[in-house]
């Protein structure tokens, strides 16, 4: 009778262990959606068509709607048979829809999948066919309509809310690229499948007063988190990308109350302390930095953001908490918080972004007295990109290979290559872990 | 006493269907600049005739440019087969259109799961050099870095002449209606 207990007690055991485990493990749940455009019309009128399959899709003109057929898709060959079958025969934006279905199933995606905050959520990935629908003079809401988008859906299932992602794809941001539309498409689901990891509860007004944001344009702090954490996860996936992001970065854009944006250098004085991480585009190069430099970097950093995730992120408070659980790496963190605010932070906002370390405070003791000063002067908009952003001593060359690759090094460019001079004093002045060459940094300036 | 509980259940059940299902704010647009479409495919005319057959009529323009090496190509679902042959233009000048008729007839078969359809495509060169010059209207296209991005794309698609790839694809139970 005690064994049979025993043996009882062990299976349970057993159970909860593996039920457990594979909680933990567990991947989230993910299907693909094909759907295509089968009629545009007013929304009245199609309304009074809509078959079971299909859906009204609302123009953003207010008048106007799709209808939308709708077919999961089982597989590569399914999917292609739902195009119409014939491979050679796809558009531009109907081959980026096979190319992003492929590129979902990549081996990455699956190690990344684990880090999906709800295990009880799904993601599911709609592929939005356009064909026939990209003429903007006769649909002229067509890219605003379809998008691409990652939403967020909260779904009462079995006595608890599970957090589903629904990931739309539909290439109608790359009308008129032709077969360069594939290599976007796929950039773009990468940065979607970052914002489904993300629990970050953007702010109602969080990118300004349009619909829309730049990469260097200044937003609110948890908007900028949440984009640069997907421009970040895009660039794991093309780490061309990081380049891309640090040509932007040339000037910052500020919207206008009255619509529009004005540009300004970086660090031409409108963006002081920590407005400096409510761009996306440093706090993408942050991530990006954070997962190259650091042993087992790329890890540290979903591991600490995973731990984290939550509707308030924003990157101040995942620099203080990457410090906490990695202290040892503080001093490599306060480094690249330094560079990528072109050294204007100061030793106190520093601190208080980073939190209490020692690696922190020998840091910021090799850094000098004469950085993190803030700005105080005052710089005029400039609508056209600035040639060159005004940095503290220390002298930056950028400039472009043959190739078209941007460059930052810290000595001139072969000769006959033409460069801009950008300076910085964080550069002039910061440390350098023991043991690492500086030349390996190419923002140092020694 | 049953209507009371019915009322009460049909009333917790509409509590519960609101509150069962929300969505978080989505991410918002990611600033991109698109191209003009260098093609316009418009179905003028479509409708079954007397002996069942689909007909339609497409109209097709270029729209930016001076467009070459044409092919003109029909897929159609299993229960229709296009009649219509693969057609060739050596070339497609602004503002001259082109009239395509295209006659199915059914098959018999089922259609496919997405439905009854048929599609009439387009590969073509575009004119390289009227993309290239419109991507890099400073009035069209303010934002330098975005601008970059564009005219990046239309120099890699006119390096490698890559061919595009256009169509509309026109279901059935829409026959009568313009697209």
């Amino acid at each position: 009778m005690i064994m049979r207990q025993r043996h009882g007690a062990r299976l349970v055991l057993a159970i909860l262990f593996c039920t457990f485990a594979s909680s933990l493990f567990a991947a989230v749940e993910l299907s693909t959606t094909y759907s295509v455009i089968t009629r545009y019309g007013p929304i009245q009128e199609l309304k009074s068509a809509v078959g079971s399959n299909e859906t009204v899709v609302a123009s953003k003109d207010g008048q106007n709607a799709y209808l939308v057929r709708s077919v999961r898709v089982q597989s590569e060959a399914h999917l292609l048979q739902l195009m119409g079958g014939n491979e050679s025969n796809l558009t531009d934006l109907q081959r980026g829809l096979l190319e992003t279905y492929r590129f979902s199933s990549h081996q990455r995606f699956n190690d990344l999948k684990p880090r999906y905050p709800d295990a009880g959520g799904s993601i599911k990935i709609e592929l939005a066919d356009i064909t026939g629908y990209e003429d903007t003079g006769r649909y002229p809401k067509v890219s605003d309509d379809f998008w691409p988008q990652n939403a967020r859906i909260y779904r009462y299932e079995n006595g608890a809310y599970n957090i589903h992602s629904e990931i739309r794809i539909s290439g109608s941001h790359c009308i008129g690229y032709g077969p360069g539309a594939a290599e976007q498409m796929k950039g773009t689901y990468a940065h979607e499948f970052g914002h489904a990891l993300d629990l970050t509860a953007i702010e109602p007004d969080g990118y300004g007063f349009d619909n829309s944001h730049y990469t260097n344009e200044k937003t609110a702090p948890k908007a900028s988190f949440a984009e640069g954490f997907a421009e970040f996860i895009k660039a794991l996936f093309f780490p061309e990308e990081e380049n891309r992001t640090r040509n932007s970065l040339q000037t910052v854009k500020i919207e206008k109350p009255e619509g529009g944006y004005d540009s300004y250098p970086i660090a031409g004085g409108q963006l002081t302390g920590e407005d400096y991480l409510n761009v996306e585009a440093i706090n993408a190069l942050i991530f990006t930095r954070l997962s190259k430099e650091l042993p087992d970097g790329e890890k540290l950093v979903l591991d600490s953001f995973s731990k984290h995730n939550n509707r308030e992120n924003r990157m101040a408070v995942f620099l203080q908490n990457f410090v906490k659980d990695y202290p040892e790496h503080a001093f490599t963190a306060a480094q690249i918080l330094d560079r990528e605010t072109f050294g204007n932070l100061s030793n106190a906002q520093m601190r208080t972004i980073l939190g209490q370390s020692s690696n922190v405070d020998r840091y910021l003791a090799s850094r000098g007295s004469t950085t993190g000063s803030g700005n105080t002067q005052t710089v005029t908009p400039q609508n056209q990109a600035s040639p060159a952003v005004v940095h503290r001593p220390g002298t930056i060359y950028q400039w472009k290979d043959a190739n078209g690759n941007m460059h930052y090094t810290d000595s001139p460019p072969p000769s006959g290559i033409e460069y801009t001079i950008r300076r910085g004093s964080a550069a002039s002045f910061s440390g350098h872990e023991s043991g690492k060459p500086p030349s390996s940094d190419p923002f140092n300036i020694d | 006493m049953k209507m009371q509980s019915t009322g009460l259940f049909l009333l917790v059940a509409l509590a519960a269907m609101i509150v069962a299902t929300f969505s978080a704010r989505a991410a918002t647009n990611q600033f991109s600049y698109q191209l003009p479409a260098n093609l316009s495919l418009l179905v003028n005319d479509s409708h079954f005739d007397s002996t069942g057959k689909l007909q339609l009529s497409v109209i097709l323009q270029s729209t930016l440019g001076n467009l070459s090496d044409l092919e003109i190509y029909f897929d159609s679902s299993k229960d229709l087969k296009v009649l219509t042959n693969l057609r060739t233009l050596s070339s497609l000048k602004p503002g001259a259109a082109r009239k395509i008729r295209v006659l199915a007839t059914r098959t018999g078969q089922k259609p496919d799961e997405i439905g009854s359809w048929v599609k009439v495509g387009v590969k073509y060169l575009p004119d390289y050099d009227a993309i290239i010059e419109v991507a890099s209207d400073t009035a069209k296209y303010p934002d330098q870095f975005e601008r970059e991005k564009i005219q990046e794309i239309a120099q890699n698609n006119a390096q490698k002449r890559a061919r595009f790839s256009e169509a509309v694809r026109f279901f059935t139970d829409q026959a009568g209606s313009k697209k």
